[in-house]
């Protein structure tokens, strides 16, 4: 694998990776946000 | 040792300051691991020593050295400690240490989120340690925070809320950063089903922090709000239920019981073929077992609280799904006795500490079985009976797990070899002293001794004493383990990459230590084994 494709694989990761966490992110604050609005 | 394992990029991450300015600013895995696991490690001792003032009031009828209110505030203390400071820091650093070297990959996902993670700590345990210092004392209400009690708390209440909400914005951000790193980052040939189970057990150990902290920080978010704001969610005087909080608390706390667990699955899975010199017996049955038993978590959560007066159908609901966890729990032990049926065993200490592991976490299990069965649960509950329970789960469980794994890969770490006399006069001291520590727990509890008091009848008075005996030298023998680890680090016999004859994995193709930036190149797919571990 030359240098450059391997720097395009490591780019495509770690958006990947980014994405990954703000959709996680994004879960966990669901959860704390319904759990303290449903006793509300 | 492959050119791909050793290259550095000096584009990426290249430069790495030097002093106290390195562990500020680092975003390497292993600079991390390090910083979480010495944290871990301190935290450990505070907590231990708390540990010793509990068992040195106990270890004669009559209050002896602390009053009450403080004898209180150490038992919650010495639980927060341990369980947010030690064990959960500990595991993660373990995941930095080695979840990039086991999946191939040069780092952790989100290097800073990854350091970012990690100092949150030290300021979240500066706010709860410094409450021991306040008016009215450090927290006292027990680390389960239950309302109206918790609301009693002094000038501490504040601080101890912030100091849950860090530790938890802490592990959310690390468990994310996990998720992250093994759903992207493994080196091409890595498939799921060939990750090793410390990466699985670690996988499903993230999502349970995801799913179950914020729940925690919704919870204690309340307890604010209704301690500062006017609001009523737990008051019964203002239409509020204070038996919702243990609802709401136990279902973040039963899953935190596998948060605490399932890495350490992971280790002596990895452990127990290793010294086995054979491949793991059923390791697809192993991850399948951990998702099951994670799954569970989530509707058992109140066998914590049989006695507070349910409905019949939710006793028995929650009777059921609790002894159902018996089941993959069950396929975890049959699998390591299995692999080590007929094999090649020897008995290094990462090994003594697995297989203790296996012995101790099943008597904790089975009492776990025990205090799951709704009518004797009313007998037990809140006795030392249950003190005994979870300290066998946790101490000989997740903290005996720990230290194998530290024995484990240590050499890996630093390079050198430890002490194994040291190591294994640190196994038997530490085995047979945390077993008179627990053990005669049992008897006190099913005598009707009530936990969480600092005085006791005088008929309780022979066990106390044993067990205080049992504690004084468990305490101690852990100098053993920072000795050992202090001698590893400042020199020893030179490690090989392997270290262990039987290992298996990418780990163990590195160098040991590991350079410091490693798999820049992914390994080839050829070096990827699967199934073994």
């Amino acid at each position: 694998m030359d240098s450059s494709s391997m720097s395009d694989q490591r780019v495509a990761q770690q958006r990947a990776a980014a994405r990954t966490a703000v959709v996680l992110a994004v879960l966990a604050v669901a959860i704390y946000a319904w759990v303290f609005i449903s006793k509300l | 040792m492959s050119e791909a394992a050793t290259h550095h990029d000096h584009d990426d991450h290249g430069y790495h300051a030097s002093g106290i300015s390195r562990w500020l600013t680092t975003t390497n895995h292993k600079d991390i691991g390090t910083m979480y696991l010495v944290f871990s490690l301190i935290m450990f001792f505070i907590g231990g020593a708390m540990a010793m003032v509990i068992r040195a009031e106990l270890f004669q009828p009559g209050l002896q050295f602390v009053d009450p209110q403080f004898f209180n505030s150490m038992t919650t203390m010495h639980a927060l400690v341990m369980i947010f400071g030690a064990v959960m820091p500990a595991w993660t650093g373990f995941a930095n240490w080695m979840i990039p070297m086991m999946i191939g990959a040069p780092d952790m996902a989100l290097p800073r989120l990854n350091n970012w993670s990690s100092w949150i700590l030290p300021f979240a345990f500066t706010l709860l340690l410094s409450t021991v210092f306040m008016p009215g004392g450090g927290p006292a209400g027990g680390w389960t925070m239950y309302p109206p009690l918790v609301l009693q708390t002094g000038a501490a209440f504040p601080f101890l809320i912030f100091a849950v909400h860090f530790m938890g914005a802490s592990s959310i951000a690390g468990a994310i950063n996990i998720i992250a790193t093994v759903f992207n980052m493994r080196a091409p040939g890595m498939t799921l089903m060939k990750l090793p189970l410390f990466v699985w057990t670690w996988i499903i150990t993230a999502f349970l922090l995801i799913a179950s902290i914020p729940v925690l920080a919704g919870a204690v978010t309340m307890l604010l709000t209704d301690k500062f704001f006017g609001t009523a969610f737990f008051s019964a005087a203002g239409g509020g239920d204070p038996v919702m909080f243990q609802h709401i608390f136990w279902f973040f706390g039963h899953p935190e019981v596998y948060i605490l667990i399932l890495p350490a699955f992971g280790i002596v899975s990895a452990i127990i073929p290793t010294f086995a010199r054979k491949p793991l017996f059923g390791y697809s049955s192993m991850v399948y077992a951990t998702g099951a038993i994670a799954f569970l978590s989530f509707i058992v959560w109140a066998h914590h609280m049989f006695t507070v007066g349910m409905p019949l159908a939710g006793e028995l609901f929650f009777m059921y799904t609790t002894v159902l966890i018996a089941v993959p729990t069950g396929v975890k032990v049959f699998n390591w006795v299995a692999t080590m049926w007929q094999s090649s065993m020897t008995f290094e200490t990462p090994m003594l500490f697995a297989l203790a592991f296996v012995v101790l976490f099943t008597i904790g299990g089975f009492s776990g079985l025990m205090l799951g069965v709704t009518p004797v649960d009313f007998q037990y509950h809140d006795t030392y009976f249950v003190v005994a329970h979870f300290h066998y789960v946790l101490v000989t469980g997740a903290i005996f797990a720990l230290m194998a794994g530290t024995y484990f890969w240590l050499p890996k770490w630093t390079g050198h070899m430890y002490d194994e006399g040291l190591g294994k006069a640190h196994f038997w001291i530490s085995t047979i002293s945390v077993n008179v520590l627990f053990f005669p727990q049992h008897f006190l509890g099913l005598a009707g001794m009530p936990r969480r008091i600092p005085d006791y009848s005088v008929q309780f008075a022979d066990f106390n004493m044993v067990s205080s005996i049992g504690g004084f030298v468990f305490g101690l023998s852990q100098l053993l383990f920072v000795a050992v680890i202090v001698k590893c680090v400042r020199g020893g016999a030179k490690a090989t990459n392997q270290v262990w004859e039987g290992a298996h994995g990418l780990e163990w193709t590195l160098p040991s230590p590991p350079p410091y930036h490693s798999f820049n190149t992914p390994p080839e797919p050829s070096t990827i084994e699967g199934g073994m571990r």
